[in-house]
């Protein structure tokens, strides 16, 4: 990337931790954590929607299974192993924690703005998958009030 | 789904504390793990007895309440190196160089670990000195906020979070004034960037971490 595409670059695509957007195969997934860890900040703290951090999230819901099963594998009769576990437990704990506070912050705005991110095209970029079709999803599920015109006789409502 | 209304204005106390167990500290382990510990975040050496290791803050308190390990003092925490500090805080215009999270460290060694921190009374005192005298300043920050941006080097993370709901409204409210003004005068009221040590500048060496930017990029309310 040049200088110039530098200083034209949206200001909100800058997200601390990685300015032009890598796979997951580019990123050392040893900085999965800290990458999300700085969106999460960053996420928290922008009043508009940031760029997704799809990578480190991918990356890192991998790496939490395959912990998972070391942790399992680890021998609990050793008192050593115990505390093994007990340690890779709360990061674990921890990694989820940042992560379940990302993702939430982002679903806030979302629906808080969501006319607003889906006629920007700048905003919409900006988002996952699964986000777009959670924004463009139409809520079905809302209670209204009907009020009943005419006696149509008995009537079976959808479960 | 949606989070509550004290979530949304940046990040919790709470929250802060949390990123400030990421910090790595020195410990001495009293138990050996006898292979290396393969975490998410990077692989630590094993854990040896007696052998002087850094990890995670977190790691550090989870091991410490279980009597496993002994933390050792920061030197900034030592009584010393907090009567210098606080001896530069009183008679500096700037902050007194001190870790980007050092209220939240000092806070939960003292809270977890205070049979490791020699004179613990002592440093809590001191800590408590250095915070108002840094509170103060930092209103004082007010005076000096201008058009374009306030820089407070040295600042903690903590200290922004206290000032930042009420700098960044004055700052909104500040641009509000200067666009009024620029309607009734052409020529609109000169740029003066706000600099709280008196040496106002766009460019600074510092690290990110230790700066603190307020721009019309950041938000509204």
């Amino acid at each position: 990337m040049s200088v110039d595409d530098d200083l034209f670059s949206e200001f909100n695509d800058f997200n601390g931790a990685a300015p032009a957007p890598l796979t997951r195969d580019e990123i050392d997934p040893t900085k999965y954590v800290k990458f999300l860890t700085q969106a999460w900040i960053n996420e928290r703290a922008a009043p508009d929607i940031l760029k997704y951090e799809q990578a480190s999230v991918d990356g890192l819901l991998a790496k939490i299974d395959e912990q998972t099963m070391v942790i399992d594998e680890l021998d609990s009769g050793k008192d050593t192993s115990v505390i093994i576990s007990i340690l890779y437990q709360t990061e674990l704990e921890r990694i989820k924690f940042v992560l379940r506070s990302y993702l939430r912050t982002r679903i806030s705005k979302i629906e808080k703005y969501c006319q607003f991110i889906l006629a920007d095209t700048n905003s919409k970029r900006r988002l996952s998958k699964a986000e777009i079709l959670y924004a463009e999803k139409p809520s079905l599920d809302e209670a209204v009030f009907c009020r009943v015109v005419e006696d149509v006789g008995d009537f079976r409502l959808d479960e | 789904m949606a989070l509550p209304r004290h979530l949304k204005n940046g990040l919790t106390p709470l929250e802060i504390e949390f990123l400030a167990e990421n910090e790595m500290i020195e410990i001495e382990p009293f138990i050996a793990s006898g292979q290396d510990l393969e975490l998410l975040g990077g692989t630590l050496p094993p854990l040896r007895p007696q052998r002087l290791i850094k990890v995670p803050l977190w790691m550090a308190i989870s091991l410490k309440k279980k009597q496993k390990c002994k933390i050792a003092t920061p030197e900034w925490m030592t009584v010393e190196s907090l009567q210098r500090s606080l001896k530069e805080e009183q008679d500096q215009e700037r902050f007194s160089a001190l870790p980007y999270h050092y209220m939240e460290l000092a806070q939960l060694l003292l809270e977890n670990a205070c049979d490791d921190i020699s004179s613990a009374d002592a440093v809590r005192t001191l800590l408590k000195d250095l915070r108002e005298a840094r509170q103060s300043k930092a209103r004082q920050g007010v005076a000096a906020l201008g058009l374009t941006y306030l820089q407070m080097d040295n600042i903690g993370l903590m200290e922004i979070n206290e000032i930042r709901p009420f700098f960044t409204k004055a700052f909104n409210e500040i641009q509000k004034l200067k666009q009024g003004s620029n309607e009734n005068d052409q020529d609109g009221i000169p740029e003066i960037p706000g600099g709280f040590d008196g040496s106002a500048s766009y460019a600074s060496s510092l690290p990110e971490s230790s700066r603190f930017n307020t721009t019309q990029g950041s938000r509204n309310n």
